[in-house]
């Protein structure tokens, strides 16, 4: 039988998910124009729906740390700092791959990587790696301000 | 580390979820601290000590 711990984490990940997908969703559901490139209020409003998605996950997220016992707390540290790592790192040939033209060259038809493509790649990709960099380097100066 | 948590449960006629919960902890984690998988914080290895009445040099075993 499941426990209710297992369950109580579950649904509050299910809602997590569900929720932060729905606010990040909802200007495409109301407005379908938003596949072509926004302007205006609309992109004031798709940043501020993908701001509450973030604060809806933090919330969760807090819940779900709070729920866990310390056996779940180190599993959850154990992947995040080994998967993340190692998943971040596999990352990079990719990135290059792609960035290079790797995608062209397999399916020419299909994709092709122009100036702008590359630089808007570029920048999607190092702004994962800085959010996730700064937040390492925030979440260790905090630990070490608590533990001093 | 090894530790005589089993023998001890066994002892009450306790099941892993009865320990689990009187530890306030999950099932997996009374499992994976019996095998040896798994090291319980010190705040934990006191509750456990308290729960059995017994030292904690008395479950943890120190293997060196």
């Amino acid at each position: 039988m499941v426990e209710r711990r297992t369950v109580t984490i579950w649904t509050y990940a299910v809602v997590a998910w569900a929720g932060a997908l729905g606010l990040m969703a909802w200007p495409a559901l109301v407005d379908r124009r938003l596949r072509e490139p926004a302007t205006g209020p609309w992109i004031v409003v798709i940043t501020a729906c993908a701001t509450l998605a973030v604060v809806w996950t933090i919330v969760f997220v807090r819940l779900i740390w709070r729920r866990s016992d310390e056996y779940m707390r180190e599993g959850s540290k154990f992947a995040w700092y080994w998967g993340g790592t190692l998943g971040l790192l596999a990352s990079l040939p990719l990135y290059v791959f792609i960035l290079s033209g790797g995608l062209h060259w397999l399916d020419p038809a299909r994709f092709h990587l122009g100036r702008e493509l590359a630089f808007a790649f570029r920048l999607g990709f190092g702004l994962a790696i800085a959010g996730q960099a700064a937040g390492f380097l925030i979440a260790l100066a905090y630990w070490r301000w608590a533990k001093r | 580390m090894k530790n005589r948590l089993k023998v001890l449960r066994a002892e009450r006629d306790w099941s892993q979820a009865d320990l689990a919960g009187r530890l306030d902890v999950s099932r997996q984690s009374v499992n994976a601290i019996e095998t040896g998988k798994y090291d319980p914080s010190l705040p934990l290895a006191f509750r456990i000590a308290r729960l059995f009445g017994q030292p904690i040099e008395a479950i943890f075993l120190d293997e060196r």
